[in-house]
């Protein structure tokens, strides 16, 4: 861990860095040297950009010095997830078939933030392609948890959030398909916000499930996710999925009455929590139900009204969730077939169908094979209706419990995960408890909602936990005011 | 699940399987398959399925002329490549 106290958070040091406390240069040096230290504990990265991260800096402060206004993320180092493209730089997906990737243009997100004045540090590591729960089916070798190197720091965007809670970073981009946000959010300790689908545009991301994946934030701070999010929002023709979603996050937050609450005051008054009761109680680690009702507490405390909801179809979101997800990335990785890019087997006489089957086979891990082989099987004659159609029929009950329970609250509430950050190895044998865990944040990326993992309240010493707030579709604005409220009590 | 059941799917997939890999991945389809069995529980009578989270109305752009991917960035992509060309293993048998 380093030495000297990280920035936790991203404003600040824009601000430094506008009124020429610092420069950008220093500011990325000091990250470039945080996550070196990082990485020898956590494995957080799969490439240091120090050479372009450098370059990157020096030129904005050059553009600074000559008198140009600072953008709002002016010199805001940034971790950005390995499945997000970034130009000439490797973008592995964590799979050995993208081992040596490098894409030729940069993710809109990214590009967008880059231009509000971050720079990327570093490629954080991950679940091959997306595909995991805690950042250990990854080509460049496991993630650990910052907060404790013995255990996983969850997944798939488990680097993103090693970076933020080791503190080499303020500020990391990630990717949410079932809860990749979200649940590494909660195992380190961080926030972690997947906004509504087409709020972020997928354009440069390496898909994987397309009806569900979504770009997310993990940071300290909930007004630097809405300065971020101001930063990304904003409909990008390369993504016909992204939606026209306005700058205003950062506005609308720092006009909330969270804003500027003092001790006494009640900042979430009016506002109602539903608590989805198929997500509490039996199948819920100890300290996992402590620490929820805890913030679920403060919340009553904040002015909040805190009531039980149902969303019946929730204990069914898990078995649909996986078998959409597996069905489209078994379509969506079917590009991979040894031309572009990636890894390529055997010789052109073998024949195309030899070459590709020997390419993938080399090229997927097991958690890929096991996730194309699901997909193939549900989207397969004779299986289709009854897994892959049912699979998308559960999915629109799921999303209309989950409408019919906004009817009566503003915002919805379960744990992120049922546990806390395990062990290295303890799952990596055992899928079907891996994915288990993934049954509260699944309902998010199904519905399309936006979500939110906050720390919850846990005593000191303990592993974190987090406690996950849905909102409606475009009500992200919402979970930021709850969490700055949260993190200001 | 059946030898051959897994066959049929690893070749729909144009996956190669390792021999030391197939018990643990049926073994693991299976477990995963049954437990995700708890879905036929739903009623979904009259349910339309739910494709993607948001109506997409006009995903066209306009028919116009706009800058792309340099040819040459994306010829570099490329595994193998006789000049201009992409390399592509042979996709016909010699008498086809």
């Amino acid at each position: 861990m380093p030495a000297a106290d990280p920035p936790r958070r991203a404003t600040d040091v824009a601000a430094a860095v506008a009124d020429g406390r610092t420069s950008a240069r220093a500011e990325v040096d000091a990250a470039l040297a945080r996550a070196d230290a990082l990485q020898a504990t956590t494995n957080a990265f799969t490439d240091l950009l120090g050479e372009r991260a450098r370059a990157a800096a020096d030129a904005l402060d050059a553009r600074l010095a000559a008198g140009e206004a600072a953008p709002p993320l002016a010199g805001v180092p940034i971790a950005v997830k390995a499945n997000l493209a970034v130009a000439g730089v490797r973008t592995s997906a964590g799979a050995a078939i993208l081992r040596d990737y490098v894409p030729p243009e940069t993710a809109t997100v990214v590009a967008r933030l880059e231009a509000a004045g971050a720079i990327p540090i570093a490629m954080a590591n991950l679940d091959a392609f997306g595909m995991g729960s805690s950042s250990e089916a990854s080509v460049h070798g496991p993630v650990r948890n910052p907060v404790d190197p013995a255990r996983v720091a969850g997944g798939s965007s488990g680097g993103s959030a090693a970076a933020v809670a080791g503190g080499a970073v303020p500020l990391a981009v990630g990717t949410d398909t079932g809860g990749s946000v979200r649940q590494p959010a909660a195992f380190t300790g961080v926030l972690g916000v997947k906004p509504t689908y087409g709020t972020l545009s997928r354009s440069g991301v390496i898909a994987y499930a397309s009806s569900l994946d979504q770009v997310g934030l993990l940071a300290h701070d909930a007004n630097d996710l809405a300065v971020a999010l101001d930063a990304m929002v904003g409909r990008d023709p390369r993504d016909a999925t992204s939606l026209d979603v306005p700058a205003v996050f950062a506005r609308d937050l720092r006009t909330s009455p969270a804003a500027d609450a003092g001790a006494g005051d009640a900042p979430l008054a009016g506002l109602r929590v539903g608590r989805v009761v198929e997500t509490f109680g039996e199948g819920n680690a100890a300290e996992v139900e402590a620490a929820t009702a805890a913030t679920l507490a403060r919340l009553e405390v904040l002015g909040a009204e805190v009531r039980d909801v149902a969303v019946p179809a929730a204990p069914a979101a898990l078995a649909a969730y996986y078998l959409i997800a597996s069905a489209e990335a078994s379509s969506n990785l079917a590009r991979y077939d040894g031309t572009i890019a990636g890894v390529r087997v055997g010789e052109d006489g073998d024949g195309q169908v030899a070459v590709t089957t020997a390419s993938r086979g080399a090229g997927f891990g097991r958690e890929v094979r096991r996730r194309i082989l699901m997909g193939t099987f549900a989207l397969s004659a004779g299986h289709v209706d009854a897994w892959y159609a049912r699979a998308l029929q559960v999915r629109r009950k799921v999303s209309d419990d989950l409408t019919a329970a906004f009817g009566h609250v503003d915002l919805l509430a379960t744990p992120t995960a049922p546990g806390v950050a395990y062990p290295l190895g303890a799952r990596v044998d055992d899928p079907l408890a891996m994915y288990l865990g993934d049954a509260d944040t699944v309902l998010a990326n199904l519905a399309g909602l936006g979500a939110i993992s906050v720390p919850a309240d846990v005593p000191g010493g303990a592993l974190p936990v987090g406690l996950q707030l849905l909102a409606p579709p475009l009500g992200d604005g919402r979970l930021l005011q709850v969490a700055a409220a949260l993190q200001r009590a | 699940m059946t030898d051959a059941e897994l066959d049929h799917l690893a070749e729909l997939a144009r996956l190669q399987l390792e021999d030391d890999e197939r018990d643990a991945l049926r073994a693991d389809l299976e477990r995963v398959l049954t437990h995700f069995e708890t879905m036929q529980a739903v009623d979904v009578e009259g349910l339309e399925p739910m494709l993607r989270p948001v109506h997409v109305d006009d995903p066209l752009r306009d028919d116009v002329v706009r800058p792309g991917l340099d040819p040459e960035a994306a010829r570099a992509l490329a595994r193998a490549r006789d000049g201009d060309f992409l390399r592509v293993p042979r996709t016909a048998a010699d008498d086809g």
